[in-house]
């Protein structure tokens, strides 16, 4: 297979043809490769391990961008459920709207949603920033380990339920905070790393009221003196 | 998993190809379920008679006998088989559970569905194993909608798959993703209201359970509202009228469900892959249904 190629029609190939074509064009040093066509498939670009830029010309389904390492995606359309599960390095982009698990369980890398998100946005993250330029859906943040989740608009109810560490910042309405979620002081360094966040996706964060969100470490260990707070969270 | 759609034109006296619509539409959602898959389709109604949709899973002079029952029980205008699916226009007056009762009363026969305007078609496998067996694609209507099955309880058979029919009750059928696990309960209650089900698949509890709510004057709006917190599980499910079509999604937000829409029509899907296999130009933008968010679209 011709490894030099730039540019493939996804509707003329199969899944596996085309995340077989990214891989070697990245292997071979190409520095951007453009799909169109995508349709809403599921799966594409998947496990990326090279920098190379990736640019779906239309809607991408689930999974897109899952297990990359350095790649940088660029999504012109919507995003189905988990896009960049488990995400190591690099950055995703997405210009429209993404379903629910978006970078679930990512340990590093950034992912831009320029819309909305659906649920659980952000569950589990162990590390990475995760940035909404809309809102996030039912118990985003929930059992997130580490990282950055920023959410430009409005969080659904039970944001960053049984968080263990990582920091939520929300500059909408918070429908009700999760299980051992609390909200924390705002300080100057946060405001920095905002203005530095959002910057890039053309956002003014001076233009928001933040709220700051951690973990409450109530359920870090088992306390019968806190029956409320594990009856809550269970 | 399993896989939803659904298509419907907003103006009430439009009707469209929704046949080749749901054919297209349920193609990419043969991943989400190869067990089987059917559709519910909406016609122009005549009022004053009915179409009945049957599966005749006998021979020896069964499905001549199920056609004098129907006969016996008021005017047949037209009848014709496929294999052994028997679609039957009838005038008729009495009671739809009654019907049905004549037509099952010969052994291995199933009644799909009664309705002024909805047909229901289903068989084993993916969208073309229907169309072979009893082609829809060809169908003019105003709204439909669709199902792919991955059975993960009851059988996997013709009779199990969706969509079910609120039988008694002409023109509502539901499609569902997901468990219901409350639904002895839902059942027994809907059961000793003096409501019957065909099988023993959770999801036909929805399609009773709304069509309850409807018969005693509520809203669709009320009655999908009522549901998010009647119903424990997992669920997205749409269901049908004669007027339109209702989603809901569970209160977790377990199952996906998103809809899609232009000033003609509604398009609904478990996934964004099925509403581009109609709209390939991506004019639509899809949303994803909220945790318990329920919608609907009448004509």
């Amino acid at each position: 297979m011709a490894t030099l190629t730039s540019d493939i029609d996804c509707s003329r190939h199969t899944t596996r043809e085309i995340n077989q074509a990214i891989k070697l064009a990245a292997a071979d040093g190409v520095p951007e490769i453009h799909l169109a066509n995508p349709t809403a498939r599921h799966c594409l670009a998947v496990a990326v391990m090279q920098p190379i830029d990736i640019v779906f010309d239309g809607p991408v389904g689930w999974f897109c961008g899952g297990m990359c390492d350095g790649a940088r995606i660029t999504v012109h359309g919507n995003c189905g459920w988990s896009v960049g599960e488990n995400l190591m390095s690099g950055s995703i982009s997405v210009h429209g709207n993404s379903g629910s698990s978006t970078a679930a369980t990512i340990r590093g890398g950034r992912i831009f949603v320029a819309g909305d998100t659906g649920a659980r946005a952000g569950i589990s993250m162990k590390g990475g920033t995760l940035v909404v330029g809309g809102s996030v859906g039912y118990m985003s943040g929930f059992m997130m380990q580490r990282g950055t989740m920023i959410v430009c608009g409005d969080a659904a109810d039970g944001i960053g339920d049984s968080m263990y560490e990582g920091t939520v910042y929300v500059g909408g309405e918070i429908a009700s905070l999760g299980a051992d979620c609390i909200e924390a002081e705002l300080g100057d360094d946060d405001r920095e790393l905002l203005a530095r966040e959002l910057g890039p996706q053309g956002i003014d964060s001076s233009a928001k009221d933040w709220k700051k969100l951690v973990a409450g470490r109530k359920l870090w260990n088992f306390s019968r003196h806190e029956y409320d707070a594990w009856r809550g969270a269970l | 998993m399993c896989g939803l759609c659904g298509f419907l034109y907003k103006d009430s006296e439009r009707v469209g190809p929704v046949g080749r619509t749901l054919h297209a539409m349920l193609g990419p959602m043969a991943r989400r379920g190869t067990d089987s898959t059917g559709i519910a389709l909406y016609g122009a109604p005549q009022p004053g008679s009915y179409i009945v949709r049957a599966r005749i899973d006998a021979n020896h002079g069964t499905p001549e006998r199920v056609v004098a029952a129907l006969e016996g029980a008021g005017t047949v205008s037209e009848h014709t088989q496929t294999g052994p699916n028997l679609r039957a226009r009838i005038e008729y007056s009495g009671d739809l559970g009654d019907l049905t009762d004549a037509i099952e009363a010969e052994p291995d026969v199933e009644v799909f569905s009664i309705g002024r305007a909805m047909e229901i078609v289903k068989e084993v496998g993916d969208a073309d194993a229907v169309e072979a067996a009893d082609p829809y694609a060809g169908f003019e209507g105003s709204h439909a909608i669709g199902h792919t099955r991955m059975a993960t309880e009851s059988l996997v058979d013709v009779a199990h798959s969706h969509p079910f029919w609120a039988r008694p009750f002409p023109d509502i059928s539901v499609v569902h993703n997901g468990h219901i696990t409350n639904y002895h309960k839902l059942r027994r209650r809907l059961e000793n209201q003096g409501h019957r089900f065909a099988t023993g698949n959770d999801s036909e509890v929805i399609a009773v359970y709304i069509a309850d709510k409807l018969e005693r004057g509520e809203s669709l709006e009320d009655a999908l509202r009522a549901s998010v917190s009647d119903l424990d599980g997992t669920f997205a499910y749409l269901i049908s009228t004669p007027d339109g079509i209702g989603v809901a999604r569970d209160p977790f937000a377990l199952k996906p469900l998103l809809f899609a829409e232009s000033d003609e029509a509604a398009l609904i899907a478990s996934e964004e892959v099925s509403i581009r296999a109609v709209d390939a130009d991506t004019k639509l933008v899809p949303r994803e249904l909220a945790a318990g968010e329920v919608r609907w679209w009448l004509r």
